[in-house]
């Protein structure tokens, strides 16, 4: 019974917070990975000791995020997958794409992936340092030390 | 460029990225599930495994015939090399049409996001998963009036466009630029439209009355079958998009002649009536033995091809879809359940 209840509380969160998440994962590790990335954390991170303990169970899902993102990149498999996929892109007539700031996208694969997540986070979340710092478990000074090597190493990717 | 000018490029730039995110997952249960396997022993298959699958998997219909096989699998089938990464068993979402005229997105469980766009015939869409592309029939359901349409998937009050009437035997190509389909009437044309620019068409005369069509090469080269005359001709496409031009005869040939394509398959298989077939013979797959009649799209679901999305003509005249993992050794057949009065199947996204 207590598993029942158990696996509907996680539907809840799931439900409730997938769909911000696959957002949020979009602008780590981009749109065709997005929706894996989330599900592989949720597994990971609902499967773990400290998931039912965890008050913000969000927060913690979050973080999972950014570390399977990490995983991803380190897949050689994954990585030639992507090239694939680019390879396909650039095969469609430009009038077909989407317009995707692919400038953007060059410049926040210059990043590390925690940079990367305090990007998004500071950006698309509209987050302070202090919030961010909670979300990640990270000092304030050492969010704000990572969002200006970002922000030095986007503008040289930009300009 | 200033902080300010920073600032703004980036948040710009993450808002247009983040836009384009597609929707999560449904929700993975961590019970383990049930799942059909075929394992290619005999004349009936067994039911076996148990493993972690998402939830459209939970409901799985059994598929126990036998028969299928993999010839030649090993020898020399480089593009066959099992990868260690299985990825996800089960379509994402699928593209539906049902017998009260609408098209709607169906995840295994739920069918949602409908529009009502009237009877269909034939559904494809881009493989972005953007737009539906899909025929009217014409009146008394003949082929003269036919007219294909698409649809814009990213809206749900989007209503649909035109694209060309009569013409039937719609498929998107790979890159989701072009539809291909033959002309009503004559029955020996076989016509190209731009699915952006309705003035950018290309047509072949011929005598090929051959179907369904075939796309390959990520889109460079369509195949259009010869019923009945054990050839298939080829017209390749230039990569500057510029023009086609058509190539024959082709290396390829089949028993009859009805052929049906992809290039997602590791780049190489190619459906064959009910199998599915290599265009070297190096495997063969049988999906007759599942009251298959006939293959009408494949779609890859994984991203190296592994699992592929087979949707079918059953020999009852319903249609079906089925996963295959082509990396599993016996390879697993999943029978993927529709939404009643289901009428056409595109695989999305």
């Amino acid at each position: 019974m207590s598993m029942e209840v158990d696996g509907r509380a996680d539907e809840v969160v799931y439900k409730a917070h997938a769909s911000e998440l696959v957002r949020f994962a979009t602008g780590l590790v981009g749109v065709d990975d997005a929706p894996d990335v989330v599900v592989d954390a949720f597994l990971r991170v609902s499967a773990s000791t400290t998931w039912a303990e965890a008050r913000d169970k969000r927060a913690l899902w979050l973080r999972t995020i950014v570390f399977e993102s990490r995983s991803l990149a380190r897949s050689a498999d994954r990585r030639r997958a992507r090239e694939r996929r680019a390879a396909v892109l650039l095969a469609v007539p430009l009038s077909e794409c989407v317009e995707l700031p692919t400038d953007v996208i060059e410049a926040l694969e210059q990043l590390s992936d925690q940079q990367r997540a305090v990007v998004v986070l500071t950006y698309w979340m509209d987050l302070d340092p202090m919030s961010v710092a909670g979300l990640l478990e990270l000092s304030e000074g050492s969010v704000r030390k990572q969002l200006a090597r970002a922000r030095a190493r986007m503008r040289e990717v930009l300009s | 460029m200033n902080d300010d000018e920073l600032d703004e490029r980036i948040r710009s730039g993450l808002a247009a990225l983040i836009d384009q995110a597609r929707d999560p997952l449904p929700y993975p249960p961590r019970e383990e599930q049930p799942e059909s396997v075929y394992d290619g022993s005999g004349d009936r298959g067994r039911r076996a495994t148990t493993r972690r699958v998402f939830a459209v998997a939970a409901v799985v219909v059994a598929l126990v015939a036998g028969g299928a096989v993999w010839a030649n699998r090993s020898e020399g089938d480089r593009n066959l090399e099992v990868t260690g990464e299985t990825d996800r068993q089960v379509p994402r979402r699928l593209l539906v049409a049902t017998s009260d005229g609408r098209i709607g997105t169906w995840d295994g469980t739920s069918f949602s996001r409908q529009w009502d766009v009237g009877t269909v015939s034939e559904l494809t869409s881009t493989p972005d998963g953007r737009t539906a592309v899909f025929t009217v029939p014409g009146p008394d359901n003949g082929c003269l009036g036919t007219t294909a349409y698409r649809l814009d998937l990213t809206d749900p009050n989007a209503l649909p466009v035109r694209v060309l009437t009569n013409a039937h035997h719609v498929l998107v190509d790979p890159t989701g630029g072009w539809v291909a389909y033959r002309f009503c009437g004559d029955g020996t044309g076989l016509g190209l439209s731009s699915l952006t620019d309705p003035t950018n068409n290309w047509r072949v005369d011929s005598d090929h009355d051959g179907i369904p069509l075939v796309w390959r090469d990520g889109g460079d080269t369509l195949l259009f079958g010869i019923d009945g005359t054990n050839r298939t001709t080829t017209a390749t496409r230039s990569k500057s998009l510029d023009g086609w031009t058509e190539s024959r005869p082709s290396k390829f040939s089949t028993p009859t002649g009805a052929v049906l394509a992809t290039d997602t398959i590791n780049g190489l298989v190619v459906a064959v009536d009910a199998r599915l077939r290599s265009d070297t013979d190096e495997l063969v797959f049988d999906l007759s033995r599942y009251g298959v009649d006939a293959v009408t799209q494949l779609r890859s679901l994984d991203r190296d091809g592994n699992v592929v999305l087979a949707t079918t003509r059953q020999r009852d005249n319903t249609i079906a879809a089925w996963t295959i993992d082509l990396s599993q050794d016996p390879v697993h057949v999943t029978n993927v359940p529709m939404p009643d009065g289901s009428i056409a199947i595109a695989p999305t996204g």
